[in-house]
């Protein structure tokens, strides 16, 4: 069975790029995209989700909003979260940890990094 | 292996972001005159500044990340109340976004911008970083100051613990308001919501957490109001949420019946909600617009097949009465009309954009212009959300430049001369669209100097325009006709910025081009104001077919006004012209035929139609022999080398073969030079 990705961020280039580096991995990943905190929170009941990556600074609802409610809430705590952020705002970075986030990594991200932490979460899953 | 990296993505969305900067900051700007300056466009243009890094990171585009990274890192102080809000920051910020965007020009070419331009401007960022600041840094949030949640702080982010912090020292009520929406339509529900708040305040954070049953989200919005609570608690009566006044001092309001505003809309909302089956949320794409030209030809050559269908249905309707195979494909004729017409409003409507794309770029250029010649220039936009055809909006850019050009190097004055004349230092350039039935019209209106009818006139006449005697009796509209001639121009020395080489003329040429018209009006001493009337769009459009002198023209609906039922004797003459009356007014007639063969026109005895188009403020009644029909076209150029006076084009419709589309604003400005005045 493939493994479903949420990849949730605001810029529609970051966006295809995430999802090129980890349409990569092997395996057979489904991924599905949000470009801010309402459309993930749109999806999250309609797909089990076995992987979130998300921005932090979009507007409206922002990643460390978005990490607390997937982190607090029973049906989808489970699901592993990465946190992509730029440089530079390491106290949200190590809130978002802090609230349950499992990983973090820095823009502008390695595609074969961000490949790897992809596949150790979903072999996990 | 699918592409990592796409140069055209990285560029359409650095534009956006571009536009986007280009607006908030003149809003920045605006409030920093206004000595109310909005967090939440502080905000925006921060994030702007931080995608673009991101994305110019990720392209690998070193000296933009760097360049971009400055400005994040200063925006960052800014919105944080490190560094002042000033308009030193946006000037420099603004220079910054034109040079970003002259990088990103040069991107698109494969070429580079010179690497000095760059640094010069990073060192000037890099010293209003470095510059002491005379702000103290914001102490620590201490989570004492509140009884907000620990749950609740837990969450924001540093930013918006910081305006917390800014409402709670602004002496604000804050507010924590709980709201529950179901899952699937909570999204409206909340931007209702929020934007209500955000008109009496300032939303701090929006965090959502799982609600009462599975079907439902739940919100806490965290916002801080100068209003008084008892004036929020009444505000907010009637809507299914609680509210509760933090930081020590709660007061809880009683919770509202539940059939308020948004249980309501909550309801109708959950009805036509759809499952979420889709794999893609973000359900935009970019289209190149010549391939929507393309499907629009296409489109227009399916309504012309379906005009000959018609006719076959009509002549088998004749042959064979209304039964059987004519009746049924009337009927299918019918049917395929109605989604042919579907068809052409949803082409139509997807080729619209609103004219601030426009807008946000000339916003720029004024910006730019004003500084480089030292003059102040406020800039006021309104109908920013008018829409208008991309390919009229790109056509429309220079004659518009051109137009703004001309009011910031002529129009308005110096700041020094502005107050000798009693006027503000700054001058203001007025920026408007709006709808106007079948039309767009946008205005440019300046509060300069005005242009002097003297001068034009002894220029006109100088030139051999016209001769001396005859200019006295011009109207004021007549001579300023004159500035739409070729080689017509009246300030003496070439400017750095106007002088360009193209004049009223080219820009009049260029709006014709379109099928628009140009309309003129000034007051010496009180400024100018230029009003362009475009079409909506020139894609396909709804035509009359017409004959005259024994030939078929198209004339555009849009721009037809009325159809008389005109007699031989209606005519009158006045002033050695043909004119007709209409209610209160004197309309000039034009004999189609004679105007573009310049023959004599047979004078016809019995029954004429005058076609009544007007565009702007002139009128003209065109006179024709029959009404055939009203018909979609697709309206096709003669091609760069034949250009008529009068003439938009050909279009060909089914078996009824090719002919002329009239370009009404060409021909009323034609016929009407010198001829339409008010009946007395």
């Amino acid at each position: 069975m493939s493994s479903k990705i949420l990849v949730v961020e605001d810029s529609p280039t970051t966006r295809a790029m995430i999802i090129s580096a980890i349409e990569e991995v092997a395996g057979g990943l489904e991924i599905f995209e949000s470009k801010n905190g309402f459309e993930a929170l749109k999806l999250l009941p309609h797909h089990s989700f076995d992987l979130i990556i998300t921005d932090i600074n979009m507007p409206d609802i922002n990643g460390l909003e978005l990490v607390s409610f997937v982190k607090r809430n029973q049906a989808y705590r489970h699901i592993p979260l990465i946190i992509i952020t730029t440089e530079g705002s390491e106290r949200d970075r190590e809130k978002g940890l802090s609230l349950g986030a499992n990983e973090y990594l820095v823009k502008p991200f390695n595609p074969e990094m961000l490949q790897n932490v992809v596949k150790k979460y979903i072999k996990k899953g | 292996m699918t592409e990592f990296k796409d140069i055209n993505e990285f560029l359409a969305e650095a534009e956006e972001i571009i536009s986007e900067l280009s607006n908030t900051l003149s809003k920045l700007s605006e409030g920093i005159n206004a000595g109310r300056v909005d967090p939440d466009t502080l905000n925006s243009i921060f994030r702007s500044a931080h995608t673009l890094k991101g994305i110019s990171g990720m392209f690998g585009f070193a000296e933009m990340a760097t360049l971009t990274h400055k400005m994040e890192d200063i925006l960052d102080s800014v919105r944080m109340g490190r560094l002042p809000t000033n308009h030193d920051i946006v000037n420099i910020m603004f220079e910054a976004v034109d040079l970003i965007n002259e990088m990103i020009v040069a991107k698109g070419k494969g070429e580079e911008v010179g690497h000095d331009k760059v640094d010069a401007i990073i060192a000037r960022l890099n010293r209003i970083g470095e510059s002491p600041s005379s702000l103290s840094v914001v102490s620590t949030y201490s989570d004492e100051d509140t009884d907000i949640d620990k749950g609740i702080l837990g969450v924001l982010t540093e930013y918006e613990e910081h305006r917390l912090q800014q409402n709670m020292k602004a002496g604000n009520t804050i507010f924590l308001a709980g709201v529950e929406f179901s899952i699937a339509a909570f999204d409206e529900g909340l931007v209702e919501l929020t934007d209500f708040l955000k008109s009496v305040g300032e939303v701090i954070a929006t965090l959502p957490s799982t609600g009462d049953s599975k079907d439902t989200l739940h919100f806490d919005i965290l916002f801080g109001t100068q209003k008084d609570a008892a004036y929020i608690e009444e505000m907010l009566k009637g809507r299914n949420l609680t509210v509760r006044r933090v930081r020590g001092l709660s007061v809880p309001v009683p919770q509202a019946e539940s059939a308020g505003d948004i249980t309501d809309s909550q309801l109708s909302l959950e009805a036509r909600t759809e499952e979420t089956t889709l794999r893609s949320m973000s359900n935009t794409v970019r289209v190149d617009i010549r391939r929507l030209d393309n499907i629009m030809n296409t489109v227009g050559e399916l309504s012309q097949l379906k005009a000959s269908i018609s006719q076959i249905a009509d002549r088998l309707r004749i042959e064979m009465g209304s039964k059987g195979i004519a009746v049924e494909l009337s009927k299918i004729d019918k049917n395929l009309e109605k989604r042919l017409k579907e068809l052409q409003d949803n082409m139509i409507e997807v080729r619209m954009v609103p004219v601030n794309q426009l807008f946000d770029k000339l916003m720029r250029v004024i910006r730019k212009l004003s500084r480089e010649i030292g003059k102040e220039v406020e800039l006021i936009t309104s109908g920013g959300d008018t829409e208008l055809d991309k390919l009229i909006i790109e056509d429309l850019a220079d004659p518009l430049m051109h137009i703004i050009r001309n009011a910031i190097d002529h129009g308005i004055e110096t700041p020094a001369e502005r107050e000798k004349a009693g006027k503000a230092r700054a001058g203001a350039i007025v920026l408007k669209a709006y709808q106007k039935g079948n039309h767009v019209a946008i205005e440019v209106e300046d509060d300069g100097a005005g242009m002097n009818m003297e001068v034009i006139r002894k220029k006109a006449v100088d030139g051999m325009f016209v001769d001396e005697a005859a200019s006295h009796a011009l109207s004021k509209q007549e001579v300023l006709e004159f500035i739409f001639l070729p080689g017509f121009s009246t300030k003496k020395e070439v400017s750095e910025v106007s002088g360009r080489g193209v004049g009223m003329d080219v820009v009049k040429k260029n709006i014709s081009r379109i099928s628009g018209a140009i309309d003129i009006d000034t007051e010496q001493g009180t400024g100018t104001r230029i009003v362009l009337t475009l079409p909506i769009t020139l894609a396909i459009i709804q035509a009359l077919i017409i004959t005259a002198g024994a030939r078929k023209y198209a004339i555009p609906s849009g721009s037809v006004l009325e159809i008389l039922n005109i007699r031989q004797d209606d005519i009158k003459t006045m002033e050695r012209k043909e004119v007709v009356y209409l209610r209160d007014r004197t309309i000039p007639v034009l004999r189609l035929e004679q105007f573009f063969y310049r023959g004599t026109a047979a004078r016809r005895e019995g029954e004429m139609y005058g076609v009544v188009v007007g565009l702007a403020e002139s009128l003209l009644c065109i006179l024709v022999d029959s009404i055939v029909e009203q018909q979609d076209i697709v309206i096709k150029s003669l091609g760069k080398l034949l250009k008529v006076t009068g003439i938009a084009g050909a279009t060909d419709i089914g078996d009824m073969g090719t002919f002329l589309v009239v370009d009404v604003a060409g021909i009323v400005t034609a016929a009407t030079r010198g001829a339409s005045k008010r009946a007395a």
